[in-house]
């Protein structure tokens, strides 16, 4: 029949793997939210004397007005937001945003270094509170190319792409800033970090990339632009979400969910076999195996849910409620 | 190996009960004595409050003061109120945080924590005023820290205790992140440090030409011009960008020789860069032009005029 110590031994050697993974991802999250805090204690973080480099923030495909108020309020003092919109799509939603941020049109400035097309218009606002809002009205084929647009017209030399269902957290560009300052910030072409509400090993991320960097490595390309551009560049990951997004992400899309779904699946295919052959002694230890798979996942689970409850920063009734349904979702496993 | 792996699932069922109730057993706990903590904070925000006004004369006693945790808010308020209150006696502060000890208590409570823990200690304990005996030990503790943050709260609480030697302990730092001149500009506005820029422009040191620059550009000292473009004739690059931007930023004239060879020594896409920054600051497109290297000049010349033309908003409204 089966090898069952070989067979026992990969299987547990996967989920040691998998807890150690789990608690590495904890402890650097924790590590870095306890550094936020700090910061933010500080008087000199955020304030006016720090920004000397500029962020160009790039949305592909907003879709309402609140979504841009939204990423308008940042309390940086130098960034700027380029909304890449299609109003062949939706011109009611141009006419709107022309109305209320009082938008004219502006030149569109030739940019050889990526090849950019299908640009209609360029919108500033002639409203000295909405400088930062740039407009850019062209046809949408694919979120790499809105991006490769808002490059092309960027002001500033840090770039942060964004879709249209994910939101900056309000401390985020700071937080970049000062992670970039950190090191060499002349070396740092890319700076990645997660997206909330995350579960570890989520590969959603959001980047502040070099807008030298992205123009040297010829813009982003369709597929997965975002991930492939931070795989070429260099630069490092920041373990703590400083972005959210709105999108409906289901369970199964977690990756160690499915790592412990295969890992369980298999000693419950030994197991049937063992049984059919009356094999007892090996079918108890197939069945142990299915228990060290679930007992895994549920303290992998826990670890993970106690570490969103202490980012997240809920107190009170929120907090209670949190801890009931981390309890609860324990024993569900994700 | 059944016996493995039924001891490695009862041990990690054991640890996730252990976690879960740990977990939510401490949440309880933090929450009662965060409640507590923040009630304790208010009251002694405004007997300080009261003292700062009466000039020390009021004669409230701070209530459960003999607990640690208390003195720990307390210390926590004191450098909190220091570093917001303008104008008021700073003595006041430094007789409570006499009286008290929290300068030792902040640097026990530093040394027995770790981490960013450790690092949120040090810059309380560098924001108040501590005696020479804290001020020793902790240069001997943690003066030579690699950890960029404990070695920032050091300097931090260097430049609090002898304000007359800042150029000298600023020399001393490695490389000063923006981050760090923020926080030591922090320190300058509230009035820790004299805000003497030429000193800080003419030094030799990188560190304290770019805070000088950062004063200069943070408080708008026009008046610092001919200091900023021979900053910019620096063979330091650092130093040579932070001019640049700082002339840029205080709107002053660019038509200059050192200004000029800075936009040669730049590479292309850097020149490129610095015409957008150029553009959105408001500067016309011939200003930029006249600075071009003439070998660049015809070439970027109707970029630089689209740019310009594109940067120009009407700012009536």
């Amino acid at each position: 029949m089966v090898r069952m110590d070989l067979f026992s031994i990969v299987i547990l050697t996967v989920l040691s793997l998998s807890l150690v993974a789990v608690v590495v991802a904890a402890v650097r999250t924790l590590a870095a939210l306890r550094k936020g805090r700090m910061l933010s204690e500080c008087h000199g973080y955020g304030s006016e004397a720090m920004s000397q480099t500029g962020v160009s923030v790039v949305v592909s495909g907003a879709r309402t007005e609140d979504e841009i108020e939204q990423r308008l309020s940042s309390e940086y003092w130098r960034y700027e937001v380029i909304v890449v919109v299609d109003s062949s799509l939706d011109a009611k939603l141009l006419h709107t945003l022309c109305l209320k941020y009082a938008l004219i049109r502006v030149n569109f400035p030739t940019i050889e270094e990526l090849p950019i097309d299908g640009v209609a218009m360029l919108y500033r606002s002639r409203q000295r509170r909405y400088r930062r809002l740039v407009v850019i009205d062209r046809l949408h084929r694919s979120c790499a190319d809105d991006w490769n647009c808002g490059v092309a017209v960027a002001s500033f030399d840090r770039i942060v792409p964004l879709e249209s269902d994910r939101f900056l957290l309000p401390d985020a560009l700071p937080r970049w800033v000062m992670e970039l300052h950190e090191r060499e910030p002349r070396k740092a072409e890319v700076l990645a970090a997660q997206v909330a509400p995350t579960h570890f090993f989520d590969r959603r991320r959001v980047a502040m990339f070099s807008r030298s960097a992205v123009i040297a490595a010829g813009g982003f390309a369709s597929g997965h632009p975002r991930v492939s551009m931070i795989c070429c560049l260099h630069g490092r990951m920041l373990y703590l979400p400083l972005a959210y997004s709105t999108a409906y992400r289901h369970r199964s899309d977690n990756p160690l969910r499915r790592l412990y779904i295969t890992t369980g699946a298999l000693p419950t295919v030994v197991l049937f076999v063992e049984l059919a052959y009356q094999n007892w002694d090996r079918a108890r230890e197939a069945l142990m195996l299915i228990v060290a798979t679930y007992v895994t996942a549920l303290l992998s689970s826990v670890i993970a849910l106690s570490t969103r409850l202490v980012v997240r920063g809920e107190s009170g009734e929120e907090r209670t409620k949190s801890l009931r349904r981390l309890l609860r979702c324990s024993f569900r496993v994700y | 190996m059944g016996d493995v792996v039924g001891i490695y699932s009862l041990t990690l069922f054991v640890v996730a009960v252990l976690m879960a109730v740990v977990s939510m057993i401490r949440a309880q706990v933090r929450r009662r004595r965060q409640r507590m903590l923040l009630s304790l904070e208010r009251c002694y925000v405004s007997i300080l409050n009261r003292r700062l006004l009466e000039g020390g004369h009021a004669e409230s006693q701070f209530p459960l003061i003999e607990r640690r945790s208390s003195r720990l808010v307390l210390a926590t308020v004191v450098a909190r109120m220091g570093s917001v209150t303008y104008g008021y006696d700073r003595r006041v502060l430094a007789e409570v945080v006499h009286c008290y000890a929290l300068d030792c208590l902040l640097m026990e409570q530093a040394e027995l924590s770790w981490g960013m823990r450790r690092v949120q200690w040090l810059h309380t304990l560098a924001l108040v005023d501590c005696s020479d005996y804290v001020y020793e030990r902790l240069t001997r503790r943690f003066g030579r820290s690699h950890n960029r943050y404990m070695s920032l709260c050091v300097t931090l609480a260097a430049l609090n205790h002898t304000p007359e030697r800042c150029i000298a302990i600023l020399a001393e730092r490695p490389r000063l992140s923006t981050f760090d001149l923020a926080e030591v500009l922090m320190m300058l506005k509230r009035g820790l440090i004299p805000v003497a820029y030429q000193p800080l422009l003419r030094a030799e040191q990188t560190n304290v030409r770019l805070l000088g620059l950062c004063i200069v550009r943070y408080f708008g000292v026009t008046e610092a011009e001919d200091d900023i473009v021979a900053a910019i004739a620096s063979e330091d690059r650092e130093v040579a960008d932070a001019a640049l931007f700082t002339l840029c930023a205080l709107r002053l004239r660019l038509d200059r020789e050192q200004v000029r060879a800075a936009a040669r020594r730049m590479s292309a896409g850097e020149r490129r860069a610095w015409c957008r920054h150029l553009a959105s600051e408001g500067y016309s497109a011939q200003t930029i032009a006249h600075i071009l290297p003439e070998t660049d000049r015809r070439q970027m010349c109707e970029y630089v005029e689209q740019t310009v033309a594109s940067y120009k908003r009407c700012l009536t409204n």
